[in-house]
């Protein structure tokens, strides 16, 4: 499972989990389409990435805050994680609240994409959908 | 709304003092930021995430993967097999509105396209 820096994949293993616990017990789901729903996954991810920035661009924001996401999950017709997601976000807040707070010199926010070196293998695209979902295409056959 | 100065801590699953760990997650976050940066891209005038938005992505995907599983598993049924194939998944994604996003991404190998 060799993992390189361009890698935009997600681990098969962890897809093949969640794939498991969602079907019922007897239920076989050949690799082949392990795989393909791990890479349908990240073109999730993209396009929910483009639509959540989208809801922050039209409020002239340069962050993608929770809200956003959100918000842009439901543009994306999937409204129906909305109560799941807003419950795991709760869950989520409180859950770091507990946390003593470390001291680290590292920000908040991740590092700018403008200021931070463009993986070898990934075209940096407007984001849209079909754009995104060109995007995939990079690595195949990668567990 | 949260407040985005906050100092969220990078292990989402470890609780040192406290209770026993609570694991939220179980895509690798690293991972998920990583396609998120890739997907800003350069001229987008959104160019931070902040954490909470990556935990939500990375439920929200977890949710996709366990929708697109069930829905395809539908498929399969229908068709009376055991397991899960290919040409199931990519029926699917042709059928189904919420999943048109992923036409052209999926490509079955036995010879059959789409």
């Amino acid at each position: 499972m060799a993992e390189n820096p361009g890698d935009l994949n997600l681990p098969v293993s962890v897809v093949s989990r969640i794939i498991a616990d969602a079907l019922p017990a007897g239920t076989t789901v050949s690799v082949e389409t392990r795989k393909a729903i791990a890479k349908a996954a990240s073109v999730f991810v993209l396009y929910a990435t483009a639509s959540a920035a989208a809801m922050a661009a039209k409020r002239n924001r340069k962050t993608t805050f929770a809200s956003d996401v959100l918000e842009g999950i439901v543009e994306m017709e999937f409204s129906q994680f909305s109560g799941p997601l807003k419950k795991s976000l709760e869950n989520y807040q409180q859950n770091v609240k507990k946390k003593p707070k470390p001291a680290k010199k590292s920000e908040d926010f991740d590092d700018t994409v403008a200021s931070s070196s463009t993986p070898k293998s990934a075209k940096l695209k407007k984001s849209a959908p079909a754009a995104a979902v060109e995007l995939v295409e990079i690595s195949e056959e990668s567990d | 709304m949260p407040n985005p100065a906050e100092e969220h801590s990078e292990e989402f699953f470890e609780d040192s003092e406290d209770d026993a760990p609570v694991k939220l997650t179980q895509l690798p976050l690293a991972r998920i930021k990583r396609i998120m940066k890739t997907a800003l891209g350069e001229d987008s005038s959104v160019k931070l995430i902040n954490k909470e938005s990556m935990f939500v992505v990375a439920q929200a995907t977890e949710l996709f993967i366990a929708a697109i599983a069930q829905e395809t598993a539908k498929i399969t049924h229908t068709n009376k097999k055991k397991t899960m194939t290919m040409q199931h998944l990519i029926t699917t994604i042709k059928e189904s509105e919420n999943f048109a996003f992923l036409e052209g991404t999926m490509h079955s190998t036995n010879g059959r396209i789409r």
